[in-house]
C-alpha cells in the first residue's frame, strides 16, 4: 500500500495553474485521470472546455489522420479524447459527449481507411524530404504506440477496428521477439502499403527505425503497453473475459521488466533503456545490454515512463490480481511520491514537464480507483455473490423476469430515495440570463422533491437565503409586480419548473443545494458516480438480496442467514436503519 | 499476518481446505465466489462492527496556501469518522468547534476573513474552516481509521492488533459452518443454532464491544 497523502490534489492544482491547453497530450491525460478517479465535475468542466475550444478536427479530410508536431493534432490523442468522452457519457448520460465521440470516431475511421484495409490504425504522415522540408501530405505507416484499441472496442460498431489493432500489436510483439529473442517489447513501426507511401522503406514490414526518428525512445514501448492494458481491462470489465492474446503480451512484458529492473533508491526508475546503437546495429543485439537500465541521465522522461508503466500495471492488476505486479507498481508510485515538492509538482525540469506531471496525475488517479467502486462494480459484485454472470444484456433472459439493468437501477434508487444520504448531496449553480426567472429542473438534473435550499452570497460574502413559497403565492406576487427586477427573495417549485421572485437583475451566482438521484439513463456500462466504501458495501448486499429474492431460489436462505443473523446485518432494513441514524445525526448538527 | 496467510488459515480450518481456491469449487458449497471475497467481507464487517480504539489516530492537516477547503480522503481520513480538529498555540491545545455544513454555509462560507480556525464544517469529504487558514497552524485531526482494503496477497493486516488477527479465520469459519449446515440438511436447525452460537461466542470473546463510540460519531 502507498500513502497518496496530498499528492494528487496538489499536483492537480499545480498542473491546472501551469498548463497550456495547446499541450494536448497533457490535457487529455488530466481528463483521463479525472475520469479514472471519478471526479466527474472536473472531467465535465475540462471536456466542455476542450469541445468548445477547437479540440476537434479542423484539418482537411486528406490529412487528418497524421501525426504533426506543428498542429499538435494526432489521431492517437484524438482517440484518447474520444475514449474520455465515451467514459464521460457513460458516467453522466449527457448526449453531447456521445455525439462528440461518435463524430471523432466516424471521422477517424473514414480517414484511416482510404482505399485500404487499415481502419483503426493511426498512420503516420510526418516526413522530411531531402532538403528537410516538411512534407505533411504523406502517410507512411503505423506506429504500435499510436494504436488505441480501447475506444474502438467500446464503440461496438467499430469492433473490427479493435481487432485489427490487436492483431497488429501482437504482430509487433512477435516481430520484436523474433528479432531480439526476448519476449518483451514491440517493434515500433510497420510500413503500411499505402498509395501515398512511395519512398519509405519496404511496404508491409516491421521496422525499428521509422520516419519519426525517435523510435529508440523507450516511451514507445510504455505507450503501447498502456494502450493494450487499457483495452485488456475494458474488455474484462464489460465481458468478464480476458483477451488471452493480450494477456500473453502483458504477462511477458511485466515478467521481464520486473525480473530485470532494479527498484532504485534515488530519482531514477526501473525503466529499460534501448540505446540507439543497439537498435540500428541489427537484429542480433537488440537489447543485448539488458543491464543498461534507464537512469536519471536521460532526464525527465523517466518520470513519464514510470507513471505510464504504473498505470498499465494497475490496469493489469485490476484484471489479474497479481501480487508481484502490484508490488512493483507500489514501489514506483512510492518513489514518485517521495519526490513531490511542497507546491505539488515533481522534479521535472525539461520541456516535457507538464506532460510528465500529467502522466503522474493519471497514475495516482488510477491507483486511487482501486479502492473506489462504481454502481456498476457494486452490481457486479452483488451478482458475484450469487454466482450470476456479470451484468449484461443477456441477464435479462437468463436470470430475471425483467431487464437486469432496470432491476438493478430500481434497487439502487430504491435505497437512495429512502433518505437524504450525504454522499448524494450536491450543489448546482443557476446560469443567469437577463429577464429569466423560470428554470427547468429537468434540464438541471435536479429532482424537484429533493431540493434543500436556494441561496447566494452577497457582495459582503454574507449568505442570502431565498425562501420557498407556494407556486400560487409566487404567481400572486408576480401578478402584482412582474416587471421589477432585483435580488430574488422567494422561489417556488411547480412540477419540474423552478420560479424566482423577483426576477434577478444581474448574476447573483444563485446556487441550489439538493440531493441527487441517479438518472434514468443507467445502462449496462454506466458508472454514474463513486460511492463511499461503506455505502458501497451496503448497496451490494441490498442488491444481492433483492436479486436473490427476485430469482426465487434457495440462495435466499444464504442471505437470510448470512446477512441477517451472522456477519454483517447489511440488509435493506439495516441500510434504512443507518439512514435514520444519519437523519438524526444530521438534524442535530443542523439545528 | 498478511492476506495470504489469513486465507490459508481459513482454508486449513474449514471444509474449504478440501477444495482448491478456485472460485468454481468454492461456489459448490458457499455463496461467495472466492476466498478473497470472503475475507474481504469478514474484515469489512469486523472493521465496521464498532469503534475500535486502536484505530484512533491523529493526522496532520498539511497546510497548502492555495486551498480554502481540504478533502479529507487526501489525508486518508474517512469523513464519517472524524472525532475532533485541534492545534496547539504554544503549549495550549485549541479545539475548533464543529458545526453543521448548513449552519456554516449560512454564517461563514462566503466570508473572506482569515486567521486561526474557530469553527469547521464537514460536508461529504470536504472540510472547511472559518476563518480561512492564512498560515500553517499545525492543524491536527483526531479520527478513527478504516481498516484498509487488502489489495495484494502480501498486504499485511497491519492495523489489526495481533490478538485480533487470529480470531478472524475462526470467525469466518464459524459463520461458514453455520451456512453449510443450513444448506445441507432440513432438520439441522439445532446444529445451525449451535454454530450460530459459536459465532456469537466468538463475537463476545474476541470482538467485545466495550469501546463505545463517542456520541457524535456515526458510522455508515
Amino acid at each position: 500500500m502507498i500513502n497518496t497523502k496530498f499528492s494528487k490534489r496538489k499536483l492537480k492544482y499545480y498542473i491546472d495553474n501551469n498548463i497550456s491547453y495547446s499541450n494536448d497530450q497533457a490535457v487529455v491525460n488530466i481528463l483521463l485521470g479525472d475520469i479514472f478517479i471519478g471526479d466527474i465535475e472536473s472531467a465535465k468542466s475540462l471536456a466542455d472546455y476542450l469541445i468548445s475550444n477547437s479540440f476537434s478536427f479542423t484539418r482537411s479530410s486528406k490529412i487528418p489522420v497524421g501525426v504533426s508536431y506543428n498542429s499538435g493534432e494526432t489521431p492517437y490523442i484524438k482517440l484518447q479524447f474520444a475514449y474520455a468522452l465515451k467514459k464521460l457519457y457513460e458516467m453522466t448520460g449527457i448526449a453531447s459527449y456521445q455525439s462528440e465521440y461518435t463524430a471523432i470516431l466516424s471521422r477517424l475511421n473514414t480517414n484511416m481507411d482510404i482505399g485500404d484495409t487499415n481502419a483503426g490504425l493511426s498512420s503516420f504522415v510526418l516526413l522530411y524530404d531531402s532538403s528537410s522540408i516538411l512534407v505533411p501530405d504523406f502517410r507512411s505507416g503505423f506506429y504500435a504506440s499510436d494504436s488505441f484499441p480501447a475506444i474502438w472496442y467500446l464503440a461496438s460498431s467499430y469492433s473490427t477496428n479493435a481487432s485489427q489493432c490487436i492483431t497488429y500489436l501482437k504482430n509487433s510483439f512477435d516481430d520484436f521477439a523474433g528479432k531480439s529473442g526476448i519476449k518483451l517489447g514491440f517493434t515500433p513501426f510497420y510500413n503500411l502499403d499505402l498509395e501515398e507511401n512511395g519512398t519509405y522503406g519496404s511496404p508491409n514490414e516491421w521496422y525499428f527505425d521509422g520516419p519519426s526518428g525517435d523510435e529508440t525512445d523507450f516511451f514507445h514501448q510504455y505507450k503501447t503497453v498502456f494502450n493494450l492494458a487499457l483495452y485488456y481491462w475494458e474488455k474484462y470489465r464489460l465481458k468478464g473475459k480476458r483477451d488471452l492474446n493480450v494477456k500473453l503480451i502483458l504477462d511477458k512484458f511485466f515478467e521481464y521488466i520486473i525480473a530485470n529492473a532494479n527498484i532504485p533508491t534515488e530519482v531514477s526508475f526501473p525503466v529499460l533503456y534501448a540505446g540507439s546503437e543497439d537498435i540500428y546495429a541489427g537484429n542480433e543485439d537488440i537489447y543485448a545490454g539488458q543491464e543498461n537500465l534507464y537512469d536519471i541521465t536521460y532526464g525527465d522522461y523517466n518520470y513519464k515512463y514510470a507513471a505510464l508503466l504504473a498505470v498499465a500495471g494497475i490496469l493489469k492488476f485490476k484484471v489479474d490480481k497479481e501480487d508481484n505486479v502490484f508490488s512493483y507498481i507500489v514501489s514506483i508510485l512510492s518513489t514518485l511520491i517521495s519526490n513531490q515538492f511542497t507546491d505539488g509538482s515533481f522534479n521535472y525540469t525539461s520541456g516535457t514537464e507538464l506532460e510528465a506531471q500529467s502522466y503522474t496525475y493519471m497514475a495516482f488517479a488510477m491507483y486511487e480507483s482501486l479502492t473506489k467502486k462504481s454502481y456498476y462494480d457494486i452490481v457486479n459484485e452483488a451478482f458475484n455473490l450469487l454466482n450470476i454472470d456479470r451484468i449484461n444484456e443477456t441477464n435479462r433472459t437468463t436470470h430475471f423476469q425483467k431487464n437486469a439493468l432496470d432491476f438493478c437501477k430500481e434497487q439502487i434508487n430504491d435505497i437512495l430515495t429512502k433518505r437524504y444520504f450525504e454522499f448524494t448531496h450536491t450543489e448546482t449553480q443557476l446560469t443567469y440570463s437577463s429577464g429569466v426567472y423560470e428554470y427547468s429542473l429537468d434540464a438541471l438534473g435536479i429532482d424537484p422533491h429533493r431540493i434543500e435550499c436556494l441561496g447566494y452570497y452577497n457582495s459582503n460574502g454574507c449568505w442570502e437565503e431565498i425562501t420557498e413559497i407556494s407556486y400560487s403565492k409566487l404567481l400572486e406576487y408576480r401578478n402584482k409586480d412582474s416587471s421589477n427586477t432585483r435580488a430574488p427573495i422567494y422561489f417556488a417549485v411547480n412540477q419540474n419548473k423552478l420560479y424566482l421572485y423577483y426576477t434577478p437583475d444581474r448574476d447573483y451566482s444563485i446556487k441550489i443545494w439538493h440531493y441527487k438521484l441517479e438518472d434514468s439513463s443507467l445502462n449496462y456500462a454506466k458508472i454514474p458516480s463513486l460511492l463511499p466504501e461503506s455505502w458501497a458495501h451496503v448497496l451490494k448486499w441490498h442488491v444481492a438480496k433483492e436479486v436473490a429474492l427476485n430469482r426465487g431460489n434457495n440462495l435466499r436462505e444464504y442471505f437470510e442467514i448470512w446477512a441477517k443473523k451472522t456477519l454483517s446485518n447489511l440488509t435493506y432494513n439495516d441500510a434504512v436503519d443507518m439512514s435514520e441514524e444519519y437523519q438524526r445525526a444530521s438534524s442535530v448538527r443542523w439545528n | 499476518m498478511n492476506k495470504l496467510s489469513v486465507q490459508n488459515e481459513i482454508l486449513s480450518k474449514s471444509r474449504l481446505g478440501e477444495l482448491t481456491t478456485s472460485g468454481d469449487k468454492i461456489l459448490e458449497v458457499y455463496p461467495f465466489n472466492n476466498i478473497e471475497h470472503l475475507l474481504e467481507e469478514s474484515i469489512h464487517t469486523f472493521s465496521r462492527s464498532q469503534v475500535w480504539n486502536w484505530t484512533e489516530t491523529v493526522t496532520d492537516l498539511e497546510y497548502f496556501s492555495a486551498f480554502t477547503s481540504y478533502y479529507l480522503s487526501d489525508f486518508g481520513i474517512d469523513y464519517n469518522r472524524v472525532k475532533e480538529v485541534f492545534f496547539f498555540d504554544g503549549a495550549e491545545k485549541i479545539k475548533a468547534n464543529r458545526i453543521s455544513y448548513k449552519k456554516f454555509r449560512r454564517l461563514y462560507a462566503g466570508l473572506l476573513d482569515t486567521g486561526k480556525p474557530q469553527v469547521y464544517s464537514i460536508n461529504n469529504d470536504v472540510i472547511r474552516f472559518y476563518p480561512k487558514l492564512n498560515k500553517d497552524y499545525g492543524l491536527k485531526i483526531r479520527h478513527y481509521k478504516q481498516i484498509p482494503v487488502l489489495l495484494s496477497q502480501s498486504d499485511e493486516i497491519e492495523m489489526i492488533p495481533e490478538r485480533y488477527q487470529h480470531p478472524i479465520p475462526e470467525y469466518v469459519n464459524a459463520v461458514m459452518t453455520a451456512i453449510l449446515d443450513k444448506e445441507n440438511a432440513e432438520g439441522q436447525h439445532e446444529q445451525s443454532k449451535r454454530s450460530l452460537s459459536k459465532v456469537k461466542k466468538i463475537n463476545q470473546q474476541y470482538f467485545n464491544k466495550k469501546n463505545i463510540a463517542p456520541s457524535r460519531i456515526r458510522f455508515y
